[in-house]
């Protein structure tokens, strides 16, 4: 009986089949699904590295977690405050085809998410086609291609201390992976309850290994702002500074050339660096890092 | 067979089966497992590649010989004549051709591309077995690939249930 080995099969055949086909095959034996359910994790950057080499036709996936309803569209020139007018008619994630413009696919469902309400919104990320959707209470990785969602465990870190002023929000994410051990890690930045030194905190969240949230062993240099995720560039997160923060140590404020703006935290070995501002950076503005994905 | 030319290095590929072939270093460098070999020096007098029998070697050299880039003087004459797309269709009416065999020795040349690391050759074996995956029923499937099915009726519907839109 010929029979192929079951590294060839799983590295040279399973890898460059679709998700779906993927999903299905779960089934053949146990083998089969452990390694396509991720018992190994290069599996998955195998398989993620295939797709990139096959996908011809460019599409986007578009993610709407709000949409403007009809009572809203009474002024369109009223647009002092787009996001607090809008509400949400069907969120969800959307397969959006650049040949077909006007028609969006819904791929998955999220209108059970809480999207409104929250004084703090909390901006989206993704990183591989993961799609990282954090609010102040709970935070939810999402894999489209699968239509898995994982909800992270609670932590006590995402509760408002009382010095922090109502609804100013007081904690900031970061998603992506660790280049190391490609892993996905998902990041809290958070104030605590005391002022001044050991105010702040950073806890990190390994999907795949951690069962709780753990702290870094050192802790951010400088405030974050709140509800802005951060951007994720090659292996490192990398967050603004908050100058408004009563956390923020004015000693920099003179000498504009060295003021710092951004912390990049490696997720990696897990430490913090600080970047300053580009070179025509004057004053306490702030700033939002746009990096290439 | 490849035949010695002036100016073209050869190499002696052995199988386990005592079998020697001669081919030019250009086609033995088709393999990137047999390249590094010769750019580490290691290739001095005959390469012995163990696990692929004479059969399949032969065969492995054939489409190297079919797929080696041509270069050099007669390659530049054969550029001039025939259009490059047409190169391109000659090649995959040829390997269409080629890939004709039957289910043993395929599972053999995907093993031997895979330990020789020629990538399209990899492609060309793979991708018969990747359409047979994608057009049979999961009992097809586990009996081409001869893998047994070691779930419980009820563990396997739990599977099933875990990803139902996928079977939709």
């Amino acid at each position: 009986m010929p029979c192929l080995p079951h590294e060839l099969i799983a590295w040279k055949i399973l890898v460059r089949l679709p998700t779906k086909s993927l999903l299905q095959l779960r089934c053949v034996c146990k083998a089969w699904r452990d390694i396509i359910s991720g018992a190994d994790p290069s599996f998955s950057q195998a398989h993620l590295d295939h797709l990139h080499q096959q996908v011809k036709k460019p599409y986007s996936l578009l993610i709407a977690p709000r949409i403007k309803s009809e009572s809203d569209m009474e002024d369109p020139r009223d647009t002092r405050r787009p996001w607090a007018d809008m509400k949400v008619t069907s969120p969800g994630l959307y397969l959006w085809e650049e040949s077909q413009k006007d028609i969006a696919t819904l791929l998955f469902d999220i209108s059970s998410f809480p999207a409104e309400g929250a004084a703090t919104r909390h901006g989206l990320t993704h990183c591989d086609g993961l799609v990282f959707l954090p609010a102040e209470d709970t935070v939810r990785v999402l894999n489209p291609a699968t239509r898995q969602i994982r909800v992270l465990p609670w932590s006590l870190n995402s509760v408002a201390p009382r010095r922090c002023p109502q609804g100013e929000g007081h904690q900031a994410f970061g998603f992506g992976r660790d280049h190391r051990s490609n892993a996905y890690k998902v990041a809290r930045f958070f104030h605590r309850e005391t002022r001044g030194m050991g105010g702040l905190g950073m806890e990190v969240f390994t999907i795949g290994k951690d069962q709780c949230w753990r702290e870094t062993a050192v802790q951010p240099p400088y405030p974050f702002v709140a509800g802005l995720t951060a951007t994720f560039f090659k292996g490192s997160l990398i967050w603004t500074i908050d100058y408004y923060s009563p956390m923020y140590d004015y000693s920099h404020l003179d000498d504009a050339a060295n003021m710092p703006c951004f912390v990049r935290f490696n997720l990696e070995d897990e430490s913090f660096s600080v970047m300053t501002g580009p070179p025509w950076y004057k004053g306490p503005t702030i700033l939002t890092p746009t990096l290439p994905r | 067979m490849a035949t010695r030319e002036a100016g073209k290095k050869m190499i002696m590929l052995k199988s386990p089966d005592g079998m020697e072939f001669e081919v030019e270093e250009a086609v033995a460098m088709e393999s990137q497992t047999i390249r590094k070999m010769i750019e580490d020096d290691c290739a001095d007098t005959a390469i012995l590649i163990p696990n692929i029998n004479s059969k399949i070697l032969s065969r492995v050299i054939e489409y190297c010989n079919k797929h080696v880039p041509t270069t050099g003087a007669t390659g530049a004459a054969a550029s001039d004549t025939v259009a490059p797309a047409a190169l391109a269709e000659d090649l995959k009416i040829w390997d269409a051709e080629f890939i004709k065999v039957n289910r043993a020795t395929r599972f053999n040349l995907i093993q031997a591309a895979s330990y020789l690391n020629i990538k399209g050759l990899l492609d060309l074996t793979s991708q018969t077995t990747i359409d047979t995956i994608s057009d049979n029923s999961l009992e097809e499937i586990r009996s081409f690939l001869s893998t047994k099915n070691d779930y419980l009726p009820e563990e396997e519907q739990t599977i099933r249930r875990e990803n139902q839109w996928a079977f939709q």
